[in-house]
């Protein structure tokens, strides 16, 4: 998964888009380099705002041999400072193989 | 500790909501894990169909914020009860209407569904109403 360029773009506290949030993106990028395919969705709460007040990220990662889903998982971050994020290691990516 | 049941039944009012629950038919249970900290809220779960099990997660389509919001409601009710937030929460329900609620203070990866773990949470996880 490349940079997703404008689409990407809303205003995050500085230490949610360095932190949790790019935690995130960071595995999704190593599912597709393990080979899964992950597709997702994130919307903006509330909707159509300027500086949303919650971030919701939903994905779920296919295994491309197969075509089932391996993992499905949805988040909610607040946009403020001292987010978690606990995201799954690559090396542990194989576990989901069907 | 003292806790209103009408969390219990708005809880599941609203996992019946779900996005993935309304479109997967004919499921017979299912079950979901909620990791709770300050600013992040985390769910991922399975629904289950005789023997296939099916990765889910819990968002209701048309008020996004519903759940999330009802369960940071219930955090707090326990929270007044007996002092402790909890990290995790579990939520089993049936197709029959049973539902089984349990929620972790201390280790918020008493349900993980980690890689190392994931095959056998599925079933370790699987509601067993008696």
């Amino acid at each position: 998964m490349s940079d997703q360029g404008l689409k990407n773009l809303f205003p995050q506290d500085a230490n949610l888009n360095r932190g949790a949030y790019k935690s995130m993106e960071n595995e999704w990028e190593d599912w597709t380099k393990e080979g899964y395919e992950v597709r997702l969705t994130v919307e903006l709460d509330p909707p159509g705002t300027a500086r949303p007040d919650n971030i919701i990220a939903e994905y779920q990662v296919f295994d491309k041999v197969s075509g089932q889903m391996v993992f499905e998982r949805d988040h909610e971050f607040n946009n403020q400072h001292g987010e978690a994020f606990e995201r799954v290691a690559r090396k542990n990516m194989q576990y989901y193989r069907g | 500790m003292n806790i209103d049941p009408k969390y219990i039944q708005e809880l599941a009012e609203l996992v019946l909501r779900c996005k993935r629950v309304v479109e997967t038919e004919s499921w017979d249970a299912l079950v979901f894990v909620f990791d709770v900290s300050e600013g992040h809220m985390a769910n991922s779960g399975f629904i289950y169909i005789g023997e296939e099990i099916i990765p889910a997660s819990a968002r209701i389509t048309d008020d996004k914020m519903a759940l999330s919001n009802k369960i940071r409601e219930f955090q707090n009710a326990i929270f007044e009860a007996c002092g402790h937030k909890f990290v995790q929460l579990l939520i089993q329900m049936n197709s029959a209407g049973k539902i089984h609620i349990d929620f972790e203070f201390d280790n918020p990866k008493r349900w993980n569904m980690g890689p190392a773990n994931y095959r056998a949470m599925r079933e370790q996880l699987r509601p067993v109403f008696n």
